[in-house]
């Protein structure tokens, strides 16, 4: 058996110990959105129980944005035979103080959540503010650009993220 | 060392193998067979997928529904306002009667849409109950029993 001598420079040792890390939070963060806070806190209400469910994720809504919940504009459920089931609602909540000058006085939340069959559990779907400052429905033909529409896009994505994470750990 | 030739080969029976089960279980997913394999999971599973689809347009009508609700809240607050503009970079009283019309024109469209996938569940469901197919290989379903029960 001829092996190579075998390699575990500092330098090595620091790469793997990197990637390791990186792959470890990729991991969770994928682990986060995908199972734990889509059902977070909803295993609890049943298929027939839609409006509690989307009451309970608007009230988490409205918490991490720190806004004032009112009222349902509308609600919604709707369910195939002996298949899937959905929820979804627009909620008037009223913004706090520092979101007020953005998103004015009063605003639309839209509220969507679906019926897993796999884990028997409502599981949220979306939940956003409608007509929001940074909404692409203001975008004109080149008006902002091309590099400016790839950061706003990407500054939402990471502002919904870390709202998630606000959500659950607040 | 002398490989043997592919004809001669175990591979060849291998590979010959497998292209006869995909062929086979592709063929058992063509509508034309899978319809006559279990008719009842067949045209039920039609039923399903459209009756999604329109609860799919129902929602996207509604989303568009309340976010002309929304876009009207900010306009009446930009003309009672005017300086409640300044927190959004983007947003104008122009760029704000913009994207009213354009969120009124998709408004429209998702209407239509609603509208085709409705007809569409009902010719599936008026398919569905007459079930033109006859099956091959099992019983067909006992006359008289709901749908999607007592099958075979």
């Amino acid at each position: 058996m001829n092996l190579p001598p075998a390699k575990c420079g500092i330098r090595r040792t620091a790469w793997f110990s990197l990637a390791g890390v990186f792959l470890a939070a990729l991991g969770f963060v994928l682990y986060f959105n995908l199972w734990l806070y889509p059902g977070l806190g909803l295993s609890g209400f049943s298929r027939a129980d839609s409006n509690a469910a989307l009451g309970h994720v608007a009230l988490g809504f409205a918490r991490s944005r720190g806004m004032a919940m009112e009222s349902f504009d509308m609600v919604k459920f709707r369910e195939v035979e002996g298949g899937e089931a959905y929820a979804w609602g627009a909620a008037v909540m009223r913004p706090g103080a520092a979101d007020a000058a953005a998103l004015g006085e009063k605003v639309l939340v839209w509220v969507y959540l679906s019926f897993d069959g796999f884990r028997r559990s409502w599981v949220r779907v979306d939940a956003q503010v409608l007509a929001a400052p940074d909404s692409e429905m203001y975008f004109e033909p080149g008006k902002p650009g091309q590099f400016e529409r790839a950061r706003l896009a990407l500054a939402k994505i990471a502002e919904e993220e870390s709202r998630r994470f606000r959500e659950v750990w607040p | 060392m002398t490989r043997p030739r592919f004809c001669n080969s175990a591979l060849k029976w291998i590979v010959f193998t497998f292209v006869i089960w995909v062929a086979v279980r592709g063929a058992q997913r063509t509508p034309e067979i899978a319809s006559r394999l279990d008719p009842g999971k067949f045209y039920d599973a039609l039923v399903g997928d459209s009756a999604n689809a329109a609860i799919m347009k129902e929602r996207h009508v509604d989303f568009s529904n309340e976010t002309l609700r929304a876009l009207d809240l900010r306009r009446t607050e930009a003309a009672s306002n005017p300086e409640s503009l300044a927190g959004g970079l983007l947003i104008s009283r122009e760029s704000l009667d913009r994207a009213r019309e354009r969120e009124t024109a998709r408004w429209y469209r998702e209407n239509v849409n609603s509208e085709q996938a409705r007809f569409n569940l009902e010719r599936q469901q008026i398919l569905a109950a007459s079930k033109p197919a006859e099956p091959i290989l099992c019983q067909p379903a006992q006359s008289g029993s709901a749908a999607g029960e007592a099958r075979p």
